[in-house]
């Protein structure tokens, strides 16, 4: 049942060597890609139903046909290897196992724009992918593959590799852009969007290392074979990070639509130990929890996973069990997005520092009755109103753990201690 | 292009492509904000600008600053969501902010009090320890920083690298623990660094000066000029109403001329208003000061120019300033009339009526302030304000102002028994014109403050400081400004303009002007580098010389 696209070379070995990979039928769609016209690449890519991976799932080729046509400005890529969301661990597997597939997906999507620049932005703490990028990249250029009149073409690319060093918000597409730039990654307000004003002031599509990774199957196979994958609206495969209370975390390729649980059963063996399922966080630390029930009922796409009040994000499931305490994962996230938080705008650094400080009340026992209404008042107060989506990213699961597990919470007011915790700990009498 | 847009219901017409928010507060609405400045523009992080722009998706929120006035655009500034959204911003931002308001410089005009009041007034539900930062910090010769106070709204930090050129203070660090600060080992020395605590919101930055020194509350706040040099900012003086001195200058927005901001020089350059002044009439008696009236001193004064030459009605010498020597009437000592380019055209014009009234007499505007500073930002090198309305006024100039001994343009060294009337020296007097002042044996002298000049007079008239008085002063460009009086006059203080006037009555007989709004239409009438122009309503933001009010 699990059609892999992108994960196809993950066990072969030295499929990142370049000769290899092109044993396993690498580059052949530069040929065809190269007898395409650009705009005839960006329809393909546009019915292929391909949405981005990152976590905003927005359509790639409608991003790209934003970009305007214009001939005065640089055109750039920005391809989005900061993997910072909590959960999210696919990318570095692209990026370690097979990265030449996203260089040849880097080599498409700059030909359909017009891009002759194009950075990974990587994580700084990804030593070893970037080590393997490198040497990609590196063969790459030997080959002709990347540099002057790639392949023989006439088209120039250069690529360019970039570490971050340390920070959540430089995955934010502005803050990425802002941070290439040299300066602090804050991100901008938006609109102007980078596909009109991005890196350097000039037209940039930001992406991230899974979609372009979808395009060589795209292009090779044609879009027809991708659309035919998935759902009406969620198409294509994508790479699902499971970790949590599971037998066997990993990274597993799927079809959209599928059932969520079932999905989760089949591949990592189910709850570890065979502990009953409490909740499964869908797509990553800033996606809304889903109950046990509700897991079980829902299907793994973007439309399903929305209308059961979350979303696919970055793909990143996380599966709690019975011995795991939302309270605990409230103050742990909260923990995160408080220090992530880059301070620019009031309702995201002030909120996340209050939702730090009331989270960590409740788990020690010191929680007030009046806590989780403020909670939700509170988390109600950090989104919509902000720069960028961080503030969203802590207000929205926060609010859903408060709602959907309020019994939890108010036994830890009650009891003046978490239940799951082995031992008391720090129980003020009365 | 003009377009119309809906706003709470009502239509008005607005330019497209402006952002939203300076239409908005132009035609009346309140849009409160930090981190907007309409000398800096948007940035976009305070987040506390926002209103709900209706869309075919329901109403959403947009920040004001940041939008562009489109055709037809729908807004809604006084929904339940807008105000939850402004009392939400102004929360979070009193999280962490210290309880400081009784000890802190800002209190009675800070953003953070008036938001509070008009768009908060909620019981604080803040019960955790607020995160704490350093406090009273001395980050250069003009500025203490608190970095507690600080909301991080970037003003400052814009304002010092875009506009003064200097990027000085940066925000380190991220999240609730970012902090406002200068670079390692560095200070601000920016010479326009006190822009930064009229722009602060809060609290957070503070001008040495200014600390600790009035309660805002107190403070009258009238619009003048800065005559620190020939640029002529705009400025508002603000008057301690309790003891009647001046506590600070600070910027008033004039397109024209300075836009929202002044140098630091200027701003500092009030405390001489209140120093060494100048109080009462003096009469000089073989080497003995003695105190008198004002009458008294005029008619002294009048006695020492006029010498014999009071015949009303005696043709006078030919209009135009600067009259030589030749003329002079039988038995009359020559009189050099000195009036400091730090003058108004008022005194200076009074000046040049008094050199038609009296032959023999030579008449000269005179820069004795050494020059300073000039730099491509507002700070002219130039330290007199009026020396544009002096060649305006046809005067012929003399350079003192590079102390060097040798005689700058004054024609020969005076005769021994020449008069000297020297008016408006109130800014200092330098080695090179103390020297020439000593070769005069009668001065009279009318002066706001104490100098060595003054020491020398034979008759001693008190002047009057930019702070007191009324009166116009036309920057190198030819912008004609207004200042106005701040401090309260005593009562036998008469303004310089009206004393030279007296003297002209006294050596003539015709009476003195009765109102300066009549000494104004006369000069405007007879000085055709004014004409065209009412000198009487030049605004508040002043008037160009050869174009039409503006």
């Amino acid at each position: 049942m699990s059609k892999k696209i992108i994960s196809v070379n993950f066990d072969k070995p030295s499929a990142n060597k370049l000769s290899v990979y092109e044993e396993l039928g690498g580059y052949r769609s530069i040929g065809k890609l190269f007898r395409m016209n650009p705009s005839e690449v960006i329809e393909e890519v546009k019915k292929s139903g391909l949405r981005g991976r990152g976590g905003a799932g927005f359509s790639a080729g409608m991003k790209w046909s934003f970009v305007p046509k214009e001939m005065n400005r640089p055109k750039y890529l920005c391809v989005n290897a900061d993997e910072g969301e909590p959960g999210t661990f696919k990318d570095r597997k692209i990026l370690v196992l097979d990265p030449h597939r996203l260089i040849e997906g880097i080599i498409i999507c700059c030909w359909a724009v017009g891009i002759h620049a194009a950075y990974v932005y990587v994580r700084g703490e990804y030593d070893t992918p970037i080590r393997k990028l490198q040497e990609a990249i590196d063969e790459a250029y030997a080959k002709g593959y990347l540099g002057k009149h790639i392949f023989g073409s006439g088209f120039d690319l250069n690529v360019y590799v970039h570490r971050g060093a340390g920070a959540y918000i430089c995955g934010e597409e502005t803050g990425l852009i802002e941070s290439l730039e040299g300066k602090k990654g804050q991100p901008r307000p938006k609109p102007p969007y980078p596909a009109v004003i991005g890196l350097f002031g000039c037209p940039t599509v930001v992406n991230n290392v899974e979609t372009l990774s979808a395009l060589p199957f795209i292009i090779n196979e044609g879009w027809e074979a991708y659309a035919a994958l998935g759902t009406e609206k969620s198409k294509g495969t994508m790479l699902f990070s499971v970790s949590g209370m599971v037998e066997r975390p990993g990274v597993y390729e799927e079809v959209f639509g599928v059932n969520l649980w079932e999905f989760i059963e089949r591949v990592t063996g189910g709850v570890k130990g065979g502990r009953r399922l409490k909740a499964v966080i869908p797509g990553g630390s800033s996606s809304p929890i889903l109950t046990a029930d509700e897991a079980r009922a829902v299907s793994i796409d973007y439309e399903s996973i929305a209308a059961a009040g979350s979303m696919v994000g970055s793909g990143a499931i996380i599966v709690l069990s019975e011995d795991d305490c939302i309270v605990k994962a409230l103050r742990v996230i909260s923990r995160f997005y408080a220090h992530e938080s880059c301070g620019q705008c009031p309702p995201c650094r002030e909120g996340t520092f209050w939702l730090v400080r009331l989270a960590e009340r409740l788990e020690n026992g010191e929680g007030r009755p009046g806590d989780l209404d403020l909670i939700l008042d509170l988390c109600s107060n950090m989104m919509g109103t902000t720069v960028c989506v961080l503030s969203d990213a802590m207000a929205l699961p926060a609010r859903s753990y408060v709602q959907k597990f309020r019994e939890e919470f108010e036994r830890h007011i009650v009891d003046k201690r978490c239940p799951f915790s082995p031992a008391p700990n720090g129980v003020r009498a009365g | 292009m003009s377009v119309n847009i809906k706003v709470d219901g009502k239509i008005i017409e607005a330019e497209a492509g402006r952002q939203l928010i300076d239409v908005l507060i132009e035609n009346g609405w309140d849009i409160p904000h930090f981190c907007y400045h309409p000398g800096l523009g948007p940035d976009g992080n305070c987040r506390m600008c926002q209103v709900e722009i209706v869309t075919p998706r329901g109403p959403l929120l947009a920040i004001s600053c940041n939008t562009k006035v489109t055709d037809g655009m729908e807004v809604v500034t006084n929904s339940d969501k807008v105000k939850r959204v402004r009392a939400a911003v102004e929360e979070f931002l009193l999280l962490n902010h210290p309880l400081d308001c009784p000890i802190c410089d800002k209190a009675g005009e800070c953003t953070l009090q008036n938001y509070y009041m008009g768009h908060d007034q909620k019981d604080g539900r803040q019960e955790f320890t607020r995160f704490k930062k350093q406090k009273a910090q001395d980050i250069g010769p003009t500025l203490i920083l608190d970095q507690e106070r600080c909301v991080l709204c970037d003003r400052c930090v814009r304002f010092l690298r875009n506009w003064a050129g200097e990027e000085q203070l940066y925000i380190a660090g991220r999240g609730h623990r970012a902090f406002l600060t200068t670079f390692p080992g560095k200070e601000v020395t920016s010479p326009y660094s006190l822009n930064t605590v009229d722009l602060c919101p809060v609290g957070a930055l503070t001008s040495k000066d200014f600390r600790f020194s009035t309660p805002t509350w107190f403070l009258r706040r009238t619009p003048s000029v800065c005559t620190t040099c020939s640029r002529g900012c705009s400025i508002e003086i603000d008057v301690d109403s309790r003891d009647n001195k001046v506590k600070r200058l600070r910027p008033r927005h004039n397109p024209h001329v300075n836009g929202y901001w002044i140098c630091d020089e200027g701003r500092l350059n009030y405390k001489f208003v209140n120093t060494d002044r100048v109080e009462k009439c003096f009469v000089d008696r073989n080497g003995e000061k003695y105190e008198t009236s004002l009458e008294n001193a005029a008619r002294e004064a009048g006695t020492l120019l006029g010498a014999g030459a009071k015949t009303p009605g005696s043709p006078s010498t030919p209009k135009g300033a600067g009259s030589s020597a030749g003329g002079k009437a039988a038995g009359q000592p020559p009189l050099l009339v000195l009036v400091s380019a730090t003058s108004t055209l008022e005194e200076m014009f009074a000046c040049k009526l008094l050199g038609r009234a009296r032959p023999g007499t030579t008449l000269f505007c005179v820069r004795h302030v050494p020059d300073g500073v000039e730099d491509r930002l507002l700070r002219k090198s130039d330290r007199h304000p009026n020396v544009k309305g002096a060649e305006l006024l046809g005067l012929r100039l003399a350079d003192f102002a590079a102390e060097s001994d040798a005689l700058p343009a004054l024609a020969a060294p005076p005769a021994k028994d020449a008069v000297l009337l020297a008016v408006g020296f109130d800014y200092g007097i330098g080695k090179s014109l103390e020297k020439f002042f000593e070769k005069f044996s009668k001065i009279v002298v009318i002066s706001a403050r104490e100098s060595a000049l003054t020491k020398k007079a034979h008759v001693l008239i008190p002047g009057l400081t930019f702070a007191e008085k009324e009166g116009l002063v036309v920057n190198f460009e030819g912008h004609i400004q207004m200042l106005s009086p701040a401090l309260d006059r005593l009562w036998d203080r008469v303004p310089p303009w009206q004393v030279v006037a007296r003297l002209v009555a006294e050596l003539t007989g015709e009476g003195g002007f009765d109102t300066v709004a009549n000494l104004r239409k006369r000069l405007g009438a007879e000085e055709t580098a004014f004409s065209g122009i009412d000198l009487n309503s030049v605004g508040s933001t002043g008037v160009r010389v050869g174009k039409s009010p503006v």
